[in-house]
């Protein structure tokens, strides 16, 4: 678990070399938990907890870009925050994320998929 | 025959996601949702945990927001039992006298606590856990006690005797045979089980079946076998379920263990299909049939169901998956071993986090995990692609097990 501080909104919270593809990579951004989720290549970030029941999603799995959540089996699309398997039925935030100078920078700002 | 009439009986996980699957699917016609409880569909795990603790208030189980139901057009009626079918003329009668017609019926009725036939069962204090209202009862009368017995250590009664020792009371879990959970997951894990109720205070009495109860008016004590007393100010029973079926008696829709269902969920009888915990169900991946007590499966097959009904459905062959939470322990259990010839443990148990697999021919039959998430992940992979694998790896902590998975 890292935790960043912050620039222009977008805070440093790992080297993006110790992100791996298929590996949930947890992080804090402003306390709160965030996932890093690497698909073919391209990062994604999205808040850590399950919408279900309390649930660390950096425990659980990635599946292409469905990360399962370790408790129960619930999926989110990373790319969107939108819960696709049950049984969660609401949505978890997503963060912008980008990459520069090999530091993964991701957006303070959540924005939760309506 | 054209779909215009869904009738769903069974308030339950698997009534309520077939309900929103049929909608969520687009179908427009009339949906009817009966439930014998007064409740719409809720989620039934938390009974015997936070909620019973009194760490989850009752409105946080339900499935939907009350309104969700009106929005989506699905027609309610709670608190009111089936009671018959007719499946020749597509009807289902309720005892509000109400009879309702149907193109497609799904049958949800779940099942009930197995009722103990013993002296002493009409006094007061004895307690059964399937419903939220149960589990408001007993949260009451377990807040008001000092001393419990709990009868059956199975998974509910387990539950049970956590969230009461975690409450402050004094428990005492008797379990009828050698070990708890035995059936399901062996005598190792049952031992490893009732070691971790004995370390957290619980008087775990194993090979002690229950004879009777004793009091005036009031449960004082159970009696076991042996004629030995355990007293207590209240007892609760978990002692298995039995499927939800006798509204059925007559009505020619085939029964063993519950209602049977093929893949696609569908009884011998048109129109007429079955899921959750009172569907014995052909699996064709297995090739044998299954009855599931648990949410995952009631979940899932409530959805194959209503799209099943709407004729988008495909074999219901899932790796069937369950939990348990008791104290700091979370145990998931992925696959199916009626049987197994091997076991395998990665892990130790007196680090509370292991995973045991359970073997038949060279395959992964079924996974236990114990606080061992990313584990039994993997497991359910290993398991859906029927891998063959040698039981030496499995326990080899060195070998991540997503690597023995085929490329």
């Amino acid at each position: 678990m890292a935790t960043g501080s912050g620039q222009e909104g977008f805070v440093d919270v790992a080297a993006a070399a110790d992100v791996y593809d298929d590996e949930p990579y947890g992080v804090k951004v402003n306390g709160q938990r965030v996932v890093l989720c690497k698909v073919d290549g391209q990062l994604y970030a999205v808040g850590g907890l399950c919408s279900h029941q309390y649930a660390e999603l950096d425990e659980g799995e990635l599946r292409g870009c469905v990360l399962m959540c370790p408790l129960h089996n619930s999926g989110f699309d990373v790319r969107t925050g939108q819960a696709i398997q049950l049984p969660a039925t609401q949505p978890i935030p997503t963060y912008a994320v980008r990459v520069e100078n090999g530091r993964v920078l991701v957006s303070l700002h959540p924005v939760t998929p309506g | 025959m054209a779909l215009r009439i869904v009738v769903i009986v069974g308030a339950s996980m698997a009534g309520g996601r077939a309900a929103e699957t049929l909608r969520a699917e687009g179908f427009d016609g009339r949906i009817v949702l009966v439930g014998a409880e007064p409740d719409r569909p809720y989620e039934r795990p938390p009974l015997s945990k936070e909620l019973l603790r009194g760490e989850l208030p009752s409105e946080r189980v339900f499935l939907r927001p009350a309104e969700f139901y009106a929005e989506q057009q699905i027609e309610t009626r709670y608190g009111i039992r089936a009671i018959g079918l007719d499946p020749d003329a597509r009807v289902v009668e309720l005892e509000s006298g109400e009879r309702i017609g149907y193109d497609a019926l799904l049958i949800a009725t779940g099942a009930s606590p197995r009722r103990l036939q013993v002296p002493g069962t009409e006094l007061e204090g004895i307690y059964y856990l399937r419903t939220l209202r149960d589990a408001e009862r007993l949260r009451a009368a377990l807040q008001a006690a000092s001393r419990v017995v709990v009868v059956g250590a199975g998974f509910i009664g387990a539950e049970v005797a956590a969230s009461a020792r975690q409450m402050g009371l004094e428990v005492v879990l008797l379990e009828a045979l050698a070990a708890p959970l035995l059936r399901v997951l062996g005598a190792d894990v049952g031992h490893y089980y009732a070691q971790f109720h004995r370390e957290q205070g619980v008087d775990v009495r194993l090979n002690a079946p229950v004879a009777g109860f004793r009091g005036q008016g009031r449960v004082e004590a159970v009696v076991l076998g042996d004629d030995q007393e355990v007293p207590c100010d209240l007892a609760v029973v978990g002692v298995g379920v039995v499927p939800e079926v006798a509204w059925l008696a007559g009505s020619g829709v085939a029964l063993d263990n519950g209602v049977l269902a093929d893949e696609w969920c569908r009884t011998n009888r048109p129109g007429v299909y079955a899921a959750g915990d009172v569907a014995n169900w052909w699996h064709p991946r297995l090739g044998e049939r299954l009855r599931v007590e648990h949410y995952d499966n009631a979940q899932n097959q409530g959805v194959a169901a209503a799209r099943s009904i709407l004729g988008r459905g495909e074999p219901y062959a899932p790796v069937p998956f369950f939990w348990s939470d008791q104290y700091d322990l979370t145990l998931q259990y992925v696959g199916h071993a009626s049987h197994w010839d091997t076991t395998c443990r990665r892990g130790r148990p007196e680090d509370r986090s292991f995973i045991i697999f359970y073997l038949h021919q060279g395959r992964i039959r079924a996974a236990l995990g114990v606080n061992r998430f990313k584990d039994v992940s993997a497991a359910r992979r290993l398991i859906e692609a029927g891998v063959v694998v040698e039981p030496e790896r499995l326990a080899d902590e060195s070998v991540e097990l997503r690597r023995l998975l085929p490329r």
